[in-house]
């Protein structure tokens, strides 16, 4: 089973398709989330992920805007579908039923 | 000088994550310090999980601390004994007694030279072998028990040294005088 930050993770890399990379991503799930993603999370899940074979990674074409460093391009694989659909479906059977408002004062939730 | 900085700390990751997380940083264009926070982040987390194996451990505690600590006695051993016999012939102008001849003095120190050339180079290889990323955690723990254990062994070879010269002018002063 995927953690919550391994999903993100493969939900924007799934979103970017083609474009998917370390700064592309980051930005994807600091959208997302609206809390702060740092590099070391980033890179660190990336890599348990890609041990995993749930993305495969390459090293892009250099850019200018990047001071002509490369890419870490990424693209989830058949399996990384696989393992965040059963996450999805999970969250989502988890979730049936559930209505998410704040309790009052004093009251259950 | 920012990018400057960046980059020597980004020596600390495999070269290709270096200029991937570097191009990150540009793209981004976040300011200095959370770009040092991110790439220190990254660091930290690059060399934790390589203490999750056993042979950093083993080249830390077995090398670095083990090995390293006979290695300076022996180091100890070579620099005391050349100290003394350099510091007996500036003052005195003889070989210091140690019970053997010159001959088998040089014979000595030398073989000692030898042996702390091959211990050095193996212990050298083993450690860096071991450790492979981590190497830089393992050789600092390394030259810094070589260096105390050095420092230690030397400060203890150098006050015997002066106990022995001491006595030995007693006793050239006893026999010349006295007579």
């Amino acid at each position: 089973m995927l953690g919550e930050f391994e999903y993100l993770l493969l939900s924007a890399a799934a979103r970017l398709g083609d474009e998917a990379y370390g700064a592309a991503i980051r930005q994807e799930i600091e959208t997302a989330t609206g809390s702060r993603c740092s590099i070391g999370a980033l890179y660190t899940t990336l890599d348990r992920l890609e041990a995993k074979g749930f993305v495969s990674t390459r090293m892009g074409d250099p850019t200018p805007q990047r001071g002509g460093r490369p890419k870490r391009m990424v693209r989830v694989t058949a399996k990384g579908v696989e393992e965040a659909t059963a996450f999805y479906n999970a969250v989502t059977t988890a979730s049936r039923g559930v209505v998410w408002a704040v309790p009052p004062a004093g009251g259950r939730v | 000088m920012n990018s400057w900085l960046l980059g020597v700390l980004a020596r600390a990751l495999e070269p290709s994550d270096r200029h991937a997380v570097l191009g990150d940083i540009a793209e981004s264009g976040e300011g200095i310090f959370p770009a040092l926070r991110d790439l220190l982040g990254l660091i930290i987390r690059r060399q934790a999980a390589l203490w999750t194996t056993w042979q950093p451990w083993l080249a830390l505690l077995g090398i670095g601390i083990v090995a390293g600590a006979s290695l300076s006695r022996i180091a100890g051993g070579f620099t005391g004994g050349i100290f003394q016999q350099w510091r007996t012939y500036e003052k005195y102008g003889v070989h210091y007694a140690t019970g053997v001849t010159p001959r088998q003095d040089f014979a000595f120190l030398a073989c000692l030279a030898a042996g702390l050339i091959v211990w050095s180079w193996t212990s050298g290889f083993v450690l860096q072998s071991l450790s492979g990323r981590a190497a830089w955690v393992t050789w600092l723990v390394f030259c810094l028990a070589l260096w105390t254990c050095v420092c230690f062994s030397s400060q203890r070879s150098a006050e015997h040294f002066w106990e022995r010269a001491a006595a030995c002018r007693r006793f050239a002063t006893h026999t010349f005088w006295s007579t």
